[in-house]
C-alpha cells in the first residue's frame, strides 16, 4: 500500500503524465529506479535517465541531493550511453554531512546523443533507516548550440530499512 | 642592464619609463604581430582546431564568471558571463574541427603598481613593502593566456628574493591579471627599481613589458595611516545658534521629523546618525556591521567621543560660506594632525546637510525623495502621519501591511536612504581632505589634486581636466544628486586607484623624486687622504656617477651619530662634485662619506675619506 503511493506521488507529481518511460511531446529526465528499498549498511545505483523526443544532448552539468541525509552520495561515474571518453568532464563535489554531490559534467566529443540516454550512474549508501527523496540539480542538460535541453528535476524515492 | 630569456633584446634600465616601454611595444618589437583574426570557437588554444587541449583549458576556466580572476573570454562561447555547461555543450559540438587560423596575435600586458592607471602611473614612489604589484593582460580576439608562462624579473633585490629572480611564484595569477603584495622590506632599495613581466597566450605568443618606480621611505618614517585615524562625527553642535542643534534642524527641514512627534524624531535622529556612520565606513573599506571588507582602510567613525587622539568633524547646519556649501574640511598632507577639529574654526568646516536641499533642488531625484515628506512644499513629515508610528517600528512587516502603510513606509524609507547617503557620502569626502586627498600636483609630490577654482584639493585627471568618473573626491560641484546618492542606476562614488593607494599607505608622498634616476656611486676621491690646516679649509672633489643638483655631502665617522658637514657643496657634472672640508667642522679621522642626491638616493661609502 505504502508503495503503491509511492508510486502514484512520483508519477503525477514529479515525473509528468507518463510513468512508463516513453517519449512525449518535450525532453524528460527520469531517474531509474525511480523507487527502490534496501536495507540499512547497503548500496544502491540510480542511473539518471533522459527521453530526448527530438532534441540532442551535447552537455550536462548535474548533481544530486538527498534528503533527509539518510542516504551518501559517494560515486558518480559517467554512462556509456552519453560518455564517449570514459571519464567525467568534470568530477563532482561530495559533501556527505549535507548527503549531496554537485556539479557532475559531461561532454560528448563531436555529435550529440539522442533518444534515450542514460547520462551518469549514482551510487549512494545507506546510512540510516527511513524514507529519502534522491532529487536533481545543477545547471541542467544542454544540446549543441548550449541551449537549455531539461532541466534537472528528478526524483526518485529510497526506503532504507533497518538490517 | 636587462637579458631576458627567450627574447632578443637589451635594455638599459637608466632611461625614462616611457620611453623604454614605447620602445618595447612587444609586438613592434618582435616584429610577429599580425591582425586579429576571429579564431574558430572552442580553439581556445589558438592551433586552428578544437581538440583535446581546447577541452582542458576550458576544463580549467569552468565555473567562472566574467568578475572572477580566472574568467577567460575565449572560454566564454555564448558570451554570457559565465562559463558552464553551454560553453562546454558548444566546444563539444565543435570537437574535431580544424583548419582555422592559428593565433598569431600576442596578447597586451602593462605592469603598474597598486591598480593605478596608465597615465598616472609613469612616476610612482612606493614604500619599503605594503604595495601591489599588479600586472594586466589581456588575450584580446587571440587564445587564452597561459598563466604558468609569467615572469617577473626585478632589477634589485626585493622581498628576499635576489635581483633577476623569478618573482612569478609569489604572484596570484589570473586570466586578466596577476597581484602580489610585496611584504615589508627593510632591506628594499631606495632607489630606482626596474620590472620586467612577460607571459605568453596559449599559443606561445609573448608580450612584455617594463615598469620602473622609486622606493622611498615615508616623510618622517610615518606613513599617513600607519597609526589608525578615529574620526569623531560630531552630530550635537548648534553652531547656527538656533533653536537645537543643527542636526536635528536639518531633519526637520526635511520631513524626516518634527518637534510634534520627539520620540519618533529622537528614534529618526539615532537611526539616521547610525546610517549615516555606517555608509560613511562603508567608502573606506568596512563592512556595515563595522567589521573590516577586504581591504579596509586604517580608519574608524563614531558619533562618540573616541578614545584620543582623533579629529572631530561636525555634521548639521550650513556653512558660514553659503547655503550651496556642502561641506569643506582643511587639506593635511600626510595626515599630519591625527587629531584636529574641523569644528572649531567657526562654521566654514564640516558637513551642512541643508545644501542638499539649495545644490539639487529641481532633481527629480531629489523631489521624489524629500518632497512627500517636505513640509515646505506640502509633504507630510515623518511624525505627522497617522502611520508613522507603526511603519517606521522596526516590527513593521511589509508583509502583513496594507497597500497604505506600504506607500508611507516607502516613502518614508526613500528618504532616509537618500539623506543618509548624500549626506555619508559628503563626510568620507570631507574626511578625504583630512586624510591628504587630494595633494596638489602629479605623483609624487602629489595625487594629481588641483590647485584653483573648484578644483581645489579635488581629483583632476593627468591631463589636468575633470575626472569623468564617479570619484569621491572630485569637486563637490561635479556631482549630481544621483552620482552622490547612488540613484538611477548611478554607482556610488569612489575613490580612485590612486587615492586608494595613498589611503592604504602604498604610495609615498616626494616631491624630491622627480624622474626614475638611477643611484649614485662614487668611484674615487682627491685628493685623498687630504690635509686641512688647523682653522683652515681645503677644497676635495668626489667622483662617480648619477649625482643630481645639488648632491648633500656629510662625513661620518664610526662610533659619533652626529654627521659632519661639508663648508659647501657644488655639482660639477653628473659625475663630479666639489666640497670645501673646513677644520673647525671636520676634524681629522677616517670618515665615511654619505652623498644624498637631491632626489632622497644615499650614497654610503665606508671609510671613504682620511682627514689629516
Amino acid at each position: 500500500m505504502k508503495r503503491a503511493l509511492l508510486l502514484a506521488l512520483v508519477c503525477v507529481g514529479l515525473l509528468g503524465s507518463d510513468c512508463q518511460g516513453g517519449a512525449v511531446g518535450t525532453p524528460s529526465l527520469w531517474l531509474d529506479p525511480p523507487l527502490a528499498s534496501l536495507t540499512e549498511g547497503s548500496v544502491v545505483s540510480v542511473d539518471v535517465l533522459v527521453v530526448t523526443a527530438s532534441a540532442s544532448i551535447q552537455a550536462y552539468d548535474l548533481g544530486v541531493q538527498v534528503s533527509p541525509p539518510i542516504l551518501v552520495p559517494f560515486a558518480i561515474e559517467p554512462h556509456p550511453d552519453f560518455d564517449d571518453d570514459g571519464v567525467l568532464f568534470r568530477p563532482p563535489a561530495f559533501d556527505v554531512a549535507g548527503a549531496s554531490a554537485t556539479g557532475a559534467v559531461d561532454v560528448r566529443h563531436g555529435a550529440a546523443a539522442s533518444g534515450t540516454v542514460r547520462l551518469l550512474r549514482v551510487r549512494l549508501w545507506a546510512a540510516a533507516s527511513g524514507v529519502a527523496e534522491v532529487r536533481l540539480s545543477g545547471d541542467g542538460i544542454v544540446g549543441p548550440d548550449g541551449s537549455l535541453v531539461v532541466s534537472p528535476s528528478a526524483v526518485a524515492t529510497i526506503q532504507v530499512t533497518p538490517p | 642592464m636587462w637579458g631576458v630569456a627567450g627574447a632578443n633584446h637589451i635594455r638599459d634600465v637608466n632611461v625614462p619609463p616611457r620611453s623604454i616601454r614605447t620602445a618595447l611595444l612587444f609586438s613592434g618589437f618582435l616584429g610577429s604581430a599580425a591582425a586579429a583574426s576571429a579564431l574558430l570557437a572552442g580553439d581556445l588554444d589558438g592551433d586552428g582546431s578544437v581538440g583535446a587541449n581546447d577541452e582542458a583549458l576550458l576544463a580549467s576556466f569552468y565555473g567562472s564568471a566574467e568578475s572572477d580572476p580566472g574568467y577567460a573570454a575565449a572560454g566564454d562561447l555564448d558570451g554570457d558571463g559565465v562559463i558552464g555547461v553551454r560553453d562546454l555543450a558548444r566546444l563539444g559540438a565543435a570537437w574535431g574541427t580544424s583548419g582555422g587560423p592559428v593565433d598569431t596575435t600576442p596578447p597586451s600586458l602593462r605592469v603598474t603598481l597598486n591598480d593605478i592607471p596608465d597615465d598616472m602611473d609613469d612616476l610612482l614612489v612606493a614604500p619599503p613593502g605594503g604595495f601591489d604589484i599588479t600586472i594586466e593582460f589581456d588575450a584580446g580576439d587571440g587564445s587564452v593566456i597561459d598563466p604558468a608562462s609569467l615572469v617577473v624579473l626585478p632589477s634589485l633585490p626585493i622581498a628576499g628574493d635576489p635581483a633577476f629572480g623569478d618573482l612569478a611564484a609569489h604572484f596570484e595569477v589570473g586570466q586578466r591579471r596577476a597581484v602580489w603584495r610585496v611584504p615589508a622590506d627593510p632591506t628594499l632599495g631606495r632607489t630606482t627599481h626596474a620590472l620586467l613581466a612577460q607571459v605568453r597566450d596559449a599559443a606561445g605568443n609573448p608580450a612584455v613589458s617594463l615598469y620602473q618606480y622609486a622606493v622611498r621611505d615615508f616623510p618622517y618614517q610615518r606613513p599617513p595611516l600607519g597609526n589608525p585615524q578615529r574620526i569623531f562625527l560630531d552630530f550635537d553642535r548648534n553652531r547656527s545658534l538656533g533653536p537645537d542643534v543643527d542636526f536635528l534642524e536639518d531633519l526637520r527641514r526635511y520631513g524626516l521629523s518634527t518637534t510634534s512627534a520627539p520620540s519618533l524624531e529622537s528614534e529618526m535622529r539615532a537611526r539616521l546618525v547610525a546610517e549615516i556612520v555606517k555608509r560613511t565606513q562603508a567608502f573606506y573599506g568596512w563592512n556595515a556591521d563595522g567589521t573590516p571588507g577586504e581591504d579596509p582602510v586604517g580608519i574608524s567613525f563614531s558619533a562618540t567621543p573616541p578614545a584620543p587622539p582623533y579629529s572631530r568633524l561636525c555634521v548639521g547646519g550650513e556653512s558660514s560660506l553659503g547655503s550651496i556649501f556642502l561641506g569643506a574640511a582643511l587639506l593635511d598632507v600626510g595626515n599630519s594632525n591625527e587629531a584636529s577639529d574641523e569644528c572649531a574654526s567657526g562654521g566654514q568646516y564640516g558637513v551642512f546637510p541643508q545644501a542638499i536641499a539649495a545644490l539639487w533642488p529641481n532633481s527629480a531625484s531629489y523631489q521624489a525623495a524629500f518632497h512627500p515628506l517636505d513640509p515646505s512644499v506640502g509633504g507630510i513629515p515623518v511624525g505627522s502621519h497617522p502611520l508613522d508610528a507603526s511603519v517606521t517600528s522596526p516590527s513593521f512587516d511589509p508583509a502583513t501591511a496594507s497597500a497604505e502603510e506600504i506607500a508611507r513606509h516607502s516613502q518614508i524609507e526613500n528618504a532616509v536612504d537618500a539623506f543618509a547617503q548624500g549626506v555619508a557620502s559628503a563626510v568620507a569626502h570631507e574626511t578625504g581632505h583630512m586624510l591628504g586627498l587630494v595633494a596638489h600636483g602629479a605623483a609624487p609630490g602629489g595625487l594629481f589634486g588641483g590647485t584653483s577654482g573648484s578644483a581645489t584639493d579635488h581629483n583632476l585627471a593627468a591631463g589636468g581636466s575633470v575626472p569623468v568618473e564617479n570619484y569621491l573626491m572630485n569637486a563637490g560641484g561635479s556631482f549630481t544628486f544621483s552620482e552622490l546618492t547612488g540613484r538611477d542606476g548611478k554607482a556610488l562614488p569612489i575613490f580612485r586607484p590612486l587615492n586608494w593607494a595613498y589611503l592604504h599607505d602604498r604610495v609615498v608622498l616626494d616631491s624630491r623624486v622627480t624622474g626614475l634616476f638611477p643611484p649614485p656611486t662614487l668611484s674615487s676621491i682627491s685628493p685623498n687622504p687630504i690635509v686641512v690646516a688647523p682653522g683652515g679649509s681645503a677644497t676635495v672633489t668626489f667622483h662617480g656617477s648619477g649625482f643630481l643638483e645639488t648632491p648633500s655631502i656629510q662625513l661620518r665617522i664610526e662610533g659619533d651619530p652626529t654627521p659632519n658637514a661639508l663648508l659647501s657643496e657644488t655639482l660639477l657634472d653628473g659625475g663630479t662634485v666639489g666640497g670645501v672640508i673646513h677644520s673647525v667642522l671636520v676634524p681629522p679621522g677616517l670618515y665615511d662619506v654619505e652623498i644624498t642626491n637631491g632626489d632622497g638616493q644615499v650614497l654610503l661609502a665606508p671609510d671613504a675619506l682620511e682627514v689629516q
